[in-house]
């Protein structure tokens, strides 16, 4: 049997109370427009603007439970597979709490925080559901920290080659040193840009090929077991920053739905303290 | 070895300043930011929940002129608030049984409504879907829930002879229903193909009578000059062709005309002998004698008249001065408005005929009729949802407006109105309508 998803945690449990409970928020709705003009000042609005702020309260609360490892209060996967079901329940009972009116103010502002917070979850969501299996290609060969050591290796063992070996060969080493230490954080262009493993070797094995005839005659057999060092050099790095790649993905959608999350809770602030003080 | 590689940190989102917490120490700053300097420039507009209405717009930044300050949950805008602007009255007087709604409870603000003075009928029938009152018995209908169902029939005043107040009757209450007015008229007869008119048979029609008034809402009450006049002259005397009494007027001053009608024509006549002082010419060849100003002559002719007065008024004998008792002309009380507490307008129905809601008008033969259209034949047309507009407000009015500000009171200077700096110098206060 598959294991569990966030989606289908226990017996998929969030879903059929995620469902149940958007059926009674839109029977309960329907009770009260008939009755009411519905807004957030009525009895009704109130109690679904009160259900809208604990639920936010408890879907922050995730980012608490997830780092709080001695708790016992559940799972963390049970946890996320109830964060993302009330998450999207939230979108429901806000412009219930609203009476599905919107404006240019500072409250409809508040929902588009939290929209927008929603929708980058689903990203989230759907990322978790596809990119983990790609990981396991790579970590089934090798985690990263271990790779960054192999290419380490690799540098010694090239440093060890040219040793006494002519300046063409030394300036070579030269460079690929610089280009290991100078390398620039690049991890958002990683993510954006694809990494293409096979298009950077043949690319390196061409370079080299270019510098074959400037080497003396004498060092042409080190010469080329310092090009297998580069080009398995070059592979191990292209290795890894396809790995990273996938773990950035995991990471990137974070950017947005954390920091947003936390403007929505000050936007939500301020909207409870506007609507309290007039 | 050394270590010459940095690779996993480099190819790492997280770099030195852009963190997720950099990145929401950011979002929060600009929120907070905004928020505030949109206080600051004045632009209160954003922190409204919902636009509020056109007329209010000239207040939109200026929160405090309804708003006060954390005033509790669930409650609405004092009536005061309202009432440094507005100068209307409410609807009826405490005696009902629940507190009276304010201002806001009808007319709420901030719900996108363009136009606030827009009630829909459930504002209404949050009373009368089940009316209570405290102390006297109720008048009214108790249940009404909407026009299309569950709305009584139509009632007028009925003031009968022998009573101090007048009843309310409804349309449908046919024995009680009277028409009190003290004057003669015959519709069918008036309506029927060649009446005779001054100038030879014609067909009068609704219009031929009853005009509209000069905003076309109500008709004008029927006026004798203008509607009666041309086929029923007060003429009485052949010699005097033209010449009629004064519409108007109680006998007594219809007997005074006459004796100063007579009398001018006298004088006229003797003119001469009255120039050259001779006493006036005997009675042959003169065409009025003296003898008609004789108080038996004028009484004749005042009998004469009272008999042209009864065709359309009626007559009660009055004591006169001297003690005796005289025929008097009844005032004719012709109801203007019958339905004073609604509102409606002919301008709008226009396209229908008058007899297509008056349907009772041409064979009506007796004034005690009453004329007006039952509900039924409001009911061909208005009806919810899906016929023409039968909402309370299309004919039904709330407030009193006959106690609103009049021209000389107001209150503020341009200044003060925009600024809501001063508070109103003279308000006239709400004054509650008897029901």
């Amino acid at each position: 049997m598959p294991a569990d998803t966030l989606l289908t945690y226990a017996g998929k449990r969030y879903l059929w109370l995620g469902t149940g409970a958007a059926v009674a928020l839109l029977v309960s709705y329907y009770v009260y427009a008939r009755d009411t003009v519905p807004s957030g000042s009525t009895l009704g609005g109130l109690i679904y603007g009160w259900l809208g702020f604990l639920a936010i309260l408890v879907l922050m609360s995730l980012g608490i439970r997830k780092r709080w490892y001695a708790s016992r209060l559940g799972t963390v996967q049970g946890w996320t597979s109830a964060h993302v079901y009330l998450g999207l329940l939230t979108l429901l009972i806000i412009p219930m709490h609203a009476g599905f009116r919107f404006g240019w103010d500072i409250h409809t502002f508040a929902y588009a925080l939290l929209v927008i917070v929603v929708l980058s979850g689903v990203v989230g969501l759907l990322i978790y559901l596809t990119v983990p299996q790609k990981l396991t290609a790579y970590e089934s060969g090798m985690l990263p920290d271990k790779a960054e050591a192999e290419i380490n290796r690799v540098l010694d063992e090239m440093k060890q080659l040219v040793g006494e070996k002519s300046a063409v060969l030394q300036r070579l080493y030269e460079e690929e040193i610089r280009h290991c230490q100078e390398i620039r954080p690049q991890g958002w262009r990683l993510l954006f840009k694809g990494v293409d493993p096979a298009a950077i070797l043949s690319a390196k094995a061409l370079d080299l090929s270019m510098i074959l005839p400037k080497i003396p005659e004498t060092e042409q057999e080190s010469f080329s077991q310092f090009c297998s060092l580069i080009l398995r050099k070059t592979e191990l790095e292209s290795l890894l920053a396809g790995e990273m790649r996938v773990k950035n993905a995991l990471e990137a959608w974070l950017y947005v739905h954390v920091p947003i999350s936390f403007a929505l809770v000050v936007a939500v602030a301020i909207h409870l303290l506007v609507v309290l003080y007039y | 070895m050394e270590q010459k590689n940095n690779r996993v940190a480099a190819y790492q989102l997280k770099t030195r300043y852009l963190t997720k917490t950099t990145i929401t120490i950011v979002a929060v700053i600009l929120v907070l930011g905004v928020a505030i300097l949109a206080y600051a420039l004045g632009k209160h507009r954003v922190f409204m929940p919902g636009s509020i209405s056109t007329k209010h717009r000239l207040f939109a930044e200026q929160c405090s002129r309804c708003h006060t300050p954390w005033k509790p949950v669930m409650t609405v805008v004092a009536n005061e608030m309202c009432l440094n602007c507005h100068s209307v009255s409410f609807h009826f007087k405490n005696r009902t049984v629940g507190p009276a709604p304010q201002c806001a409870t009808c007319h709420v603000e901030h719900k996108d409504k363009s136009i606030l003075a827009v009630m829909s009928d459930s504002a209404c029938i949050q009373c009368h879907a089940d009316l209570k009152v405290k102390d006297s018995p109720l008048r009214f209908e108790g249940k009404v829930l909407s026009f299309t169902t569950h709305h009584p029939e139509f009632a007028v005043a009925v003031l009968l002879p022998g009573q101090k107040t007048p009843e309310r009757v409804r349309l449908s209450d046919k024995e009680r229903l009277v028409d009190t007015a003290s004057i003669r008229l015959n519709h069918k007869l008036h309506l029927q193909v060649n009446l005779g008119g001054p100038n030879g048979p014609e067909q009068l029609s609704c219009a031929s009578c009853h005009q509209p008034d000069p905003r076309g809402a109500y008709m004008r009450p029927v006026n004798y000059e203008k509607d009666c006049m041309r086929c029923h002259l007060l003429d009485f005397d052949e010699r005097l062709r033209g010449k009629t009494v004064p519409h108007g007027q109680q006998l007594e001053e219809v007997a005074y005309f006459f004796r100063a009608t007579y009398a001018e024509f006298y004088l006229r006549e003797h003119e001469a002998e009255r120039r050259d002082r001779r006493p006036a010419k005997g009675l042959f060849g003169a065409r009025y004698s003296i003898e008609e100003l004789s108080q038996d002559k004028v009484h004749k002719m005042v009998a004469k008249a009272e008999q042209k007065c009864a065709l359309c008024h009626v007559l009660e004998r009055v004591p006169d001065s001297s003690g005796a008792d005289r025929s008097a002309v009844v005032k004719t009380a012709i109801p203007e408005r019958w339905l004073p507490h609604s509102v409606f307008n002919h301008l709008a129905h226009t396209t229908v005929t008058c007899v297509g809601c008056h349907e009772a008008a041409p064979t009506s033969e007796v004034s005690r009729d009453v004329l007006l259209p039952r509900m039924d034949s409001c009911r061909m047309c208005h009806v919810e949802p899906g016929g023409a507009r039968a909402e309370c407000v299309d004919c039904h009015v709330y407030h009193d407006k006959t106690h609103a500000r009049q021209p000389g009171d107001q209150p503020y200077s341009i200044e003060e109105f925009k600024s809501g700096q001063a508070s109103p110098t003279s308000i006239i206060p709400p004054i509650p309508v008897t029901p």
